[in-house]
């Protein structure tokens, strides 16, 4: 046995073993060997016989065994002689043999061989989630690299020091996959390689929309927005519904914006933009020339955006419930939100379900809220409690109900809990400036628990609080019905609340919360909640 | 972006009197410019260069050209709405970690 192959037995750990087959054959193998003398397993040809069949491992790696049973696929004979083999291997004299190695064969330097590595569907789709943060728990021993994937499910890779990408398990048991892509885009990465070709290329067709984009505000700007017809705004839809398909949905949703405050411009027939359409149109226009003027013309995902939010699992989150807030939109959804506040990470969570009024007008939110469950537990149950959450939650907090949820250690919670485990006022805002410096042109909504124990006053103007003896925080009200409502509400509380929780966002030149409860003799109350 | 050189508190105003100019450069158009308008747009071009913001300087100058294109002037008018909406975000970065 040469010292390749004696480095590659003595760095196979059983959980590599099972990810290559399954716990049924490791076991039978297991058996197997226990059954056979040492002197079996031939160490100088690598082979066994085994129930009458013979086993080779003529490289090492798990590709290089071979058995002649008449099984159609991997059988426990392969299985058993790599154990033997192992066991044999671990009993030999190795002075001359150095059981560590310093091999890293998962650092690839050029791109073409990384996704020649892990197949180019995979490639792309790991950066993609490592672009949005997705990063794997990464350790590396004398042996290999054992990496943890937490997304939908949490997946290990393992990844020997000795042999090519071809020798690399994944838990998901796929012959290549995208875990095992990540952990390798992530391992160049954090070695400081150089990933700039690691973006997928803007098509010509998305070019294409860029230019139209800046076409379609350039024409804002030369001829003023009371200058323009009515065709403009339809075209300014159309190219928002294309950089929607274009894959930048981040744009797209900018040039939604700028679209409506166009049109809300337009009723109000003023002699200058409002600030809405300022702050749009100035984002679009920093976004489309940072995407045309790229380098290879790549798309920059955190500027094109993302579709949807991924959820991963989350294990043991213990969350603090705030309570219930029935709600509406402007753009025609109702729904409910189960609000909660996480002690250990300070963050906020919620649960929401909502529909389009226009497709489901008989759809009742609260009557939705009363028969909704999160895993075994009906979500009205969970009001004044804390619970562990072993199910799957997004970066930005949203939780999921799909199957498998489960909803663990239920208790009282009292609200005063929760405020003195909340984050201070100070420390939201420094958030929010380390937020504008890394990204000024950003949004930055959030929900926040501010446990602001003062007093609230109006400043004059309608539908705007302030916190008193403290100019940073506004409070605002959406001008709905909801929102007068609330307000209402808030009114009745706004001179003795111990805190408030509710969407934090900015607003002019600070910040602004809209709030959804109010903390009040140790009870979290709901402004939005139809009694 | 060119760093400001103004006092912070002198910051806020100029940025609100900026934010003004463009709010009526967008309504009325680069290729309509009132009288009014282009001296608030030379007098936004001296105290920018005053205070060291050559950028928004050179793109105002660019706006008050009789000679340059439209379709650049329109283009440095997105400029200075993209400056301005920047410089608004850092220095209320500033003031949020007073």
């Amino acid at each position: 046995m040469n010292q390749e192959t004696q480095r590659w037995l003595g760095g196979l750990s059983d959980e590599y073993i099972i990810n290559w087959c399954n716990k049924g054959l490791f076991r039978r193998a297991g058996k197997l060997v226990k059954s056979h003398p040492a002197s079996d397993w031939d160490l100088d040809s690598l082979s066994s016989r085994l129930d009458g069949f013979s086993q080779s491992l003529t490289s090492p790696s798990l590709k290089g065994v071979q058995c002649d049973c008449p099984a159609m696929d991997l059988c426990h004979h392969v299985i058993a002689l790599v154990l033997g083999l192992r066991q044999a291997a671990g009993k030999m004299q190795s002075d001359d043999v150095d059981g560590a190695s310093d091999q890293q064969p998962w650092l690839i330097k050029s791109h073409a061989a990384r996704i020649k590595a892990v197949g180019k569907p995979h490639y792309d789709r790991a950066v993609s989630l490592y672009n949005r943060g997705i990063r794997a728990d990464i350790s590396t021993d004398d042996h290999a690299l054992i990496a943890d994937v937490v997304l939908d499910e949490v997946f290990q890779v393992h990844m020997p020091r000795i042999g090519s990408a071809d020798t690399w398990m994944c838990s998901c048991k796929q012959p290549r996959c995208v875990h095992r892509a990540l952990v390798m885009h992530q391992a160049c990465a954090d070695a400081g390689m150089s990933m700039e070709d690691a973006e997928p290329a803007l098509t010509e067709q998305t070019l294409e929309q860029i230019r139209h984009t800046r076409r379609w505000l350039t024409d804002m700007a030369l001829h003023g927005i009371n200058g323009l017809s009515r065709r403009h705004l339809d075209q300014g839809t159309a190219l928002a519904t294309e950089l929607g398909q274009a894959d930048l949905p981040r744009l797209a949703k900018a040039m939604e914006s700028a679209g409506r405050a166009l049109e809300q411009e337009w009723q109000r027939s003023s002699s200058e933009a409002p600030g809405q359409l300022r702050e749009s149109v100035a984002a679009l226009w920093a976004h489309t020339s940072s995407l045309a003027s790229a380098p290879k013309a790549t798309i920059a995902s955190s500027i094109g955006g993302y579709h949807r939010e991924l959820y991963t699992v989350v294990r043991g989150l213990r969350l603090h419930t705030l309570g219930f807030e029935i709600w509406e939109t402007q753009s025609g959804y109702r729904g409910y939100s189960l609000h909660c506040f996480a002690s250990q990470s300070g963050r906020s969570y919620a649960f929401s379900e909502a529909r389009a009024s226009a497709q489901d007008p008989s759809w009742d939110p609260r009557h939705a809220l009363a028969a909704a469950s999160l895993g075994d537990v009906r979500l009205t149950a969970l009001e004044g409690c804390s619970f562990s959450l072993n199910g799957w939650a997004t970066q930005s907090g949203r939780i999921s109900a799909k199957e498998g949820t489960e909803v663990i250690d239920i208790a009282q919670t009292a609200a005063h809990i929760i405020l003195e485990l909340a984050p201070g006022l100070d420390e939201r805002r420094a958030a929010f400036a380390r937020a504008l410096r890394t990204e000024p042109l950003g949004s930055y909504p959030d929900w926040g628990v501010l446990p602001l124990r003062t007093r609230y006053s109006r400043d004059g103007e309608k539908s705007r609080w302030i916190v008193r003896d403290n100019d940073h925080l506004g409070i605002e009200f959406p001008a709905s019905q909801w929102g007068r409502k609330a307000e209402r509400r808030f009114g009745q509380y706004a001179d003795m609340a111990d805190g408030v929780a509710g969407r934090l966002s900015l607003r002019g030149r600070d910040l602004s919360l809209a709030p959804v409860f109010v903390f009040h003799e140790g009870k979290c109350i709901s402004l939005r909640k139809q009694q | 972006m060119t760093e400001p050189q103004a006092p912070t508190h002198a910051l806020d105003d100029w940025l609100d009197r900026w934010s003004s100019l463009l709010d009526r450069l967008l309504a009325a158009g680069v290729a309509n410019l009132a009288e009014t308008t282009r001296r608030d747009l030379a007098a936004f071009r001296l105290d920018a260069e005053d205070l060291g913001w050559t950028g928004a300087a050179a793109k105002a100058e660019r706006l008050l050209d009789q000679n340059a294109p439209l379709d650049s002037k329109a283009q440095a008018l997105l400029d200075l709405l993209s400056l301005h909406a920047c410089a608004q975000r850092l220095h209320l970065a500033d003031a949020l970690d007073d």
